[in-house]
């Protein structure tokens, strides 16, 4: 479990294999030595606060050595998208409560809705692709608004689509978006290796 | 003098390098976090020991495979030449800065 939660993680952000598969050996060989000494759950807490805490400095790592924006794009994307994340999840969850969400649920939406979250991963995508200096940030500045276009949509009340479908537009745009960028990061760096 | 220049953090990490017979990631993070009395992460302690590998302070290898790891072998650190002169240096200028210095409290 906690072997494929650290493999997990450092397949989506480390890009170079063996430093990747160095990782995940040395937090294992922590990890088990804890769970020995202090016992699993203890273990398990220490594995997934380092996990948590050094996700913007895995991303960071890069196969052919330091750029010295990297770390800072990793940074502000992880926390830009996590605090963005809580804040839609807090606003969602109200509208759920107010009891639009489920009264105005259409098969045609649902399918417009996937189209939508995938056309914003592809444009995420091509924003990284045309913003090559800073294409996390860039990913993410889109992501930001398409957010800000359902949260607008929502605020003024006119809207020509079911209300839940703007708030999980919200939510999943930005996420895609940054994962469209994050997509041409690795491909780069995969390039740039070979 | 050289032109690499070091942090506190990075001077910490060379240094615990330095100091272990393996100085492979895991082992540095324990080390170091003992050093300063702090827990570090992996990620800031692998951050620092590749861009100490960038500056050509450090290099890595790989070592024989290990039974402790399943048959899997461990990336380590060991100093470059590099590495020996700017931590000389580092040594005499702390040295230099506590030229003179008391810290003795004089009574009021």
């Amino acid at each position: 479990m906690m072997r494929a939660a650290i493999h997990l993680v450092l397949a989506g952000t480390v890009t170079d294999p063996a430093l990747r598969e160095s990782i995940e050996d040395d937090l294992l060989e922590e990890y088990r030595e804890r769970a020995e000494g202090a016992g699993r759950p203890a273990a398990v807490r220490w594995a997934l606060t380092q996990l948590f805490v050094s996700f913007p400095d895995f991303a960071g790592l890069g196969a052919t050595g330091s750029a010295p924006c990297r770390p800072f794009l990793g940074a502000s994307a992880f926390y830009g998208v996590l605090v963005l994340v809580v804040a839609l999840g807090a606003g969602l969850s109200e509208f759920a409560i107010r009891g639009a969400t489920l009264s105005g649920y259409r098969p045609t939406t649902v399918g417009t809705l996937l189209v939508s979250v995938a056309a914003s991963g592809l444009a995420g995508y091509l924003v990284a692709l045309v913003a090559s200096r800073a294409p996390l940030a860039a990913a993410l500045g889109f992501g930001t608004v398409c957010f800000a276009i359902g949260a607008g949509a929502l605020a003024l009340g006119e809207l020509a689509v079911d209300g839940w479908y703007l708030g999980a537009w919200g939510i999943l745009a930005p996420v895609t978006a940054l994962g469209g960028g994050l997509a041409r990061v690795r491909q780069r760096l995969a390039a740039r290796a070979r | 003098m050289t032109g690499a220049s070091l942090g506190d953090f990075e001077l910490a990490v060379l240094l615990t390098v330095a100091a272990l017979d393996e100085g492979y990631g895991a082992a540095v993070r324990r080390d170091v976090s003992r050093r300063l009395g702090r827990e570090c992460t992996v990620g800031a302690v692998y951050t620092t020991l590749q861009r100490l590998e960038d500056k050509q302070l450090l290099r890595s290898f790989t070592t024989d495979p290990t039974p402790v790891r399943g048959g899997r072998s461990r990336r380590c650190y060991e100093l470059t030449p590099l590495a020996h002169k700017v931590l000389r240096d580092a040594r005499q200028r702390q040295g230099r800065l506590w030229e003179g210095v008391s810290l003795t409290v004089k009574p009021t």
